[in-house]
Parts: structure tokens; C-alpha cells; sequence
């Protein structure tokens, strides 16, 4: 009987295992420049993945700006940046590519025609950037306050500030009409993407969230950073609807699938607060509120990700190039 | 402790200060003290985040007996530009323990105190420790100092003695990307004896007026 149980035992870990390696695979891999790297600290953000999964950018220690078609690998644009770009952001159908400058400058390229569509003057760098899904306003997140632009006018609409600190993360709504922050006072402040006026306010986190996303029919905003959870906001109340589970580590980013049922959420290793490689990503079931898959693999980091046609589109860097995989 | 217009009075009541106007002593006094005032710059501000915590103890002992790490007196004086103490203005303080944690589940090693009538301040907890990533950030100490009608104040203390700016942090202050200013870098007494040696740092901060 007990030579009956150990292998229905192992059976099942091999039927685990089969299932697991099915649910990760590798995609293709991006070889950086030789001696380029990427910094992967949490603030400024010099990595971004678009929405639609369909290319990748980043900020390079070679003084380049590169943009990576997906799921080739083949380079879509190389800005020469002098000094060195600061932070960046892809437009949602990875079109519009953002630029902070460290004078402050903004430069919105238009990856179609290679050229610089709009230049938005900051008087402070910015660190973090957005762009509206209706590719018309562009935000960002500086040390003081946040300023919104019309891309069209190139007029800033908006400027708007936390009680202290800076703002560590910002996303537009779905339907471009809200603007919502991550504030270092701890608060999540959401507001008139046009006007600066504010909406609302989550005032009842006690720590910083450090990454947030508007789930796809706008109605909930997903909330987490060194709480180690994600909370899921009423973004016309600030009230906190739920909490999902408590993890061990910091959580550093997080992306709402296209149908709303799904996050991935990006983690640090447990008391690696500072540690600028993020080590662990899981995707959530949000319904069922319990974790579907887990990838981490030891001396990989994850740069971030994207939902495509049902995956979660994961890239990650070691030893000079960036990998990626597919998730489900 | 004597104020200052009680020392200048006390002057002028043992002749070490003559005043020769036409205007009252106690007006020349006043425009004496006020002359005397400093502009005072204000304190350069630094990153806040992000392990920021709300609603940390009124308390200014963050220590407990027996903690790990080097004792730390932490003190200071709250100023506006203008050089007048300010006092009610409330200091919170945040930073990880001797091992370079910080505690995001409870509140250890966060406080907040108010500055006291002539705008002093004082924190009794540890030396924090270095993050164990081996990053190059400094040990340091998070402050969020508000008071109304003046500009909250997010800023950090650095420690001179720290091995990152081996000895001379003038030079070295650049090795963390962090601090910009070596005018956050602050020197460390160290006092007692050697079975109950522990350090005392002084830290003043000025706030800019809205």
C-alpha cells in the first residue's frame, strides 16, 4: 500500500512539473550592445514594456535609447542620448515613445515616422512618465509635483502635487479621463486627467504603493507596493474595496490583463527592500483571488511585462541580454 | 536656559551694552535680535521613500534595552529661514535597524516627536545598519518635519563615520547616488565609556515659510 502511495505521489509531482514547464516558455532572447547595461532602481523608470506587448524600450548605459520590436528582438529605433536619457514610456499600442530628459525636457518621438512629435518643458527632471491610452496627454512624476501635457498643443493642462514627497507611480485610466497616483505620503490620488481637479483620494494605506494600473473597464485601480499586497481601489470613491493575499516581498510593478481577470504582479525577494532587481512575478487570479503561476528563477530579474492574446509577455535580464518569456 | 533678550537685558543691566538713541532700550533690543538673526538656508531635501509608514508612535525613544547596534542620541533644533526657532514643529523620523532592515509590519525604529518650546528635538535609538543588498546607499536616518504655514521638509541624515566616504565625506559623498549635498553628512560624537559608549549626532533643520 505505502509503494502504491509514493507513486501515485510521484506521478502527481510529474504531472506538476509537466504542467508548470508548459505554463513558462522562453521566447527569444534581445543581446544588448556589448558592455551595455540597464539600471533596474525602482525610481527613475528606464524599462518599459507596452500594453499591447508589441515592443519594448530602454534606457541604456551606452548613452542610447533603444526600442525592440516583440516577440523578434529586432531594434525598432536607436536615440543617441547625451547626457543620458532619464526615464522613459511607451504609448499603450507602443507607437509614442516618451523621453525624460535630466534638464527636464520631454521628448515625445513617433516610432512610426522616427521623429520628435512634441518637446514639453519640466522645470525639475521627471522620474516616472505616462501616456494616455488615447495617445493625447502625456504625465509626469518629478520630484515635487506631477505635470499633465496636451500632446497636440503641447500646453500643460495640469499640475498637481502629494501633501510631501513625490509621486512613485502614475497611470492613466483606460478611457483617458483620470489620472491616478501613487503618492510617497501613501496616499492614491486619482484625477481629471484635463484639469488637475481632483476626484479622489485613498487615504487609508499605510505604506507607499509603488505600482498601480486601472483594470480595462476603468472601474477598479490595483494598488500595491511595500504593503506587499495589492488593493483594489474604487477610483471615484478612494475607498479600498479588497486586499489581496500578503506576499513576502516588496511589490515593485504591476499590469491588469486585457479582460480584467488577471495581474501580474513583480516582487522583490523578502527583506531585499532596496535591492533594484526584481526577483519573483505572479499572476493572480483576481476572481479567485489565489495565485495561478510563479516564475522566478535564480539570477534572472524582471524588467516587467505586458497581456497579449491571453499571455503575460515577461521580460527579464542576466548576463547581457534581455529574455522573453511567455507566462500563462 | 536664558533666552537671548534676557542675556541682552542682563547685559544692559550690568552696562556690557549701552544704548545711546533716542529710542526705548527695549526697542533697540528687539532690532538687535532681529539684526542678529541669520538667514538661515533651508535644510536640502532628499528622497522620502519609499518605506515611508503613516501613523508612527508619538515617541521619542526608539531603542529598546538590549537592541543590537551602536546607542545613537539623535538631536537638533527646528529654524525657519529667517532664524526663528519653531517650536510645535512636528519631526518624524524613520530607518532601518542595526542590520539595515526596516520594519514595514510594525513600527519599530519609526517615531515623531514635536520640537519643544525653543525648538529642540530628541531621538534615542540605534546607528541604523547598511541595506544587506550590498547597494552603495548610505546608513542614514528618513526625516519628515511639517509645522504650519511652512513647507513639509522630507530630507535624510547621513553619518560622516560611515565606511562608504572612508574618512572624508566632503570628497566621497558622491559614492551614493543619493545624497547631493554633503551638507546632510552630519559628525558623530561618541561619548560615554567604553562599557556604556553610545554616539550623539546633531542635526538642525530649517523650514522654508510657505
Amino acid at each position: 500500500m505505502q509503494r502504491l502511495l509514493v507513486i501515485v505521489a510521484l506521478l502527481a509531482l510529474t504531472l506538476c512539473a509537466s504542467l508548470n514547464s508548459q505554463t513558462i516558455r522562453r521566447e527569444g532572447a534581445i543581446a544588448l550592445p556589448p558592455g551595455a547595461s540597464v539600471s533596474t532602481q525602482l525610481l527613475p523608470k528606464t524599462v518599459s514594456i507596452c500594453r499591447s506587448g508589441q515592443r519594448v524600450a530602454a534606457i541604456l548605459s551606452d548613452k542610447t535609447v533603444r526600442v525592440w520590436d516583440l516577440p523578434s528582438g529586432k531594434v525598432a529605433k536607436t536615440l543617441d542620448m547625451k547626457p543620458l536619457a532619464r526615464a522613459l514610456e511607451l504609448s499603450d499600442d507602443g507607437r509614442l515613445l516618451a523621453v525624460a530628459e535630466v534638464s527636464g525636457a520631454v521628448s515625445v518621438w513617433n516610432l512610426d515616422s522616427g521623429q520628435v512629435q512634441r518637446k514639453l518643458l519640466s522645470a525639475l527632471p521627471i522620474s516616472v512618465l505616462a501616456i494616455s491610452p488615447d495617445n493625447h496627454l502625456v504625465a509626469g512624476a518629478g520630484r515635487l509635483d506631477d505635470q499633465v501635457w496636451n500632446l497636440t498643443t503641447g500646453e500643460r493642462v495640469a499640475t498637481v502635487r502629494p501633501a510631501f514627497g513625490n509621486s512613485m507611480a502614475i497611470s492613466f485610466s483606460p478611457d483617458s479621463t483620470l489620472l491616478a497616483t501613487a503618492d510617497a505620503d501613501t496616499a492614491i490620488r486619482v484625477y481629471d486627467a484635463r484639469t488637475g481637479n481632483l476626484r479622489s483620494t485613498a487615504s487609508d494605506l499605510l505604506l507607499e504603493s509603488l505600482a498601480l494600473d486601472f483594470s480595462r473597464d476603468g472601474k477598479s485601480l490595483f494598488v500595491g507596493g511595500a504593503d506587499k499586497t495589492i488593493s483594489i481601489v474604487d477610483p471615484l470613491t478612494g475607498k479600498v474595496r479588497d486586499t489581496l493575499p500578503k506576499q513576502s516581498g516588496t511589490l515593485r510593478r504591476l499590469v491588469v490583463s486585457t479582460d480584467g481577470e488577471q495581474i501580474a504582479a513583480m516582487y522583490n525577494l523578502p527583506d531585499r527592500f532596496e535591492e533594484p532587481s526584481i526577483s519573483v512575478a505572479l499572476l493572480w487570479d483576481i476572481g479567485k483571488r489565489s495565485v495561478r503561476t510563479r516564475f522566478d528563477k535564480p539570477g534572472v530579474g524582471i524588467l516587467g511585462g505586458a497581456y497579449e492574446n491571453g499571455h503575460f509577455l515577461l521580460i527579464s535580464h542576466s548576463g547581457g541580454e534581455f529574455t522573453i518569456w511567455s507566462v500563462q | 536656559m536664558f533666552t537671548r533678550r534676557a542675556i541682552l537685558h542682563n547685559c544692559l543691566a550690568l552696562g556690557s551694552l549701552t544704548v545711546a538713541s533716542c529710542f526705548s532700550p527695549e526697542a533697540m533690543v528687539a532690532a538687535l535680535q532681529e539684526a542678529e538673526k541669520q538667514l538661515r538656508k533651508p535644510t536640502p531635501p532628499n528622497a522620502l521613500g519609499p518605506f515611508y509608514k503613516r501613523l508612527a508612535p508619538t515617541t521619542g525613544t526608539l531603542r529598546a534595552p538590549g537592541d543590537p547596534g551602536l546607542p545613537l542620541a539623535l538631536s537638533g533644533q527646528v529654524f525657519d529661514t529667517r532664524g526663528d526657532v519653531l517650536s510645535g514643529a512636528m519631526i518624524e523620523i524613520w530607518q532601518t535597524d542595526h542590520f539595515g532592515l526596516y520594519d514595514v509590519d510594525g513600527y519599530r525604529y519609526r517615531g515623531k516627536l514635536p520640537s519643544d518650546s525653543s525648538g529642540q528635538y530628541k531621538f534615542e535609538t540605534v546607528i541604523p545598519g547598511h541595506y544587506p543588498d550590498g547597494s552603495q546607499l548610505c546608513q542614514h536616518i528618513h526625516y519628515l518635519v511639517t509645522a504650519p504655514e511652512h513647507k513639509p521638509l522630507v530630507t535624510q541624515l547621513y553619518f560622516a563615520t560611515d565606511p562608504v566616504f572612508e574618512g572624508d565625506p566632503q570628497k566621497n559623498y558622491t559614492r551614493d547616488p543619493l545624497i547631493k549635498t554633503p551638507e546632510l553628512i552630519r559628525p558623530v560624537l561618541l561619548a560615554g565609556d567604553p562599557q556604556t559608549i553610545h554616539a550623539e549626532v546633531r542635526f538642525e533643520l530649517c523650514l522654508e515659510r510657505l
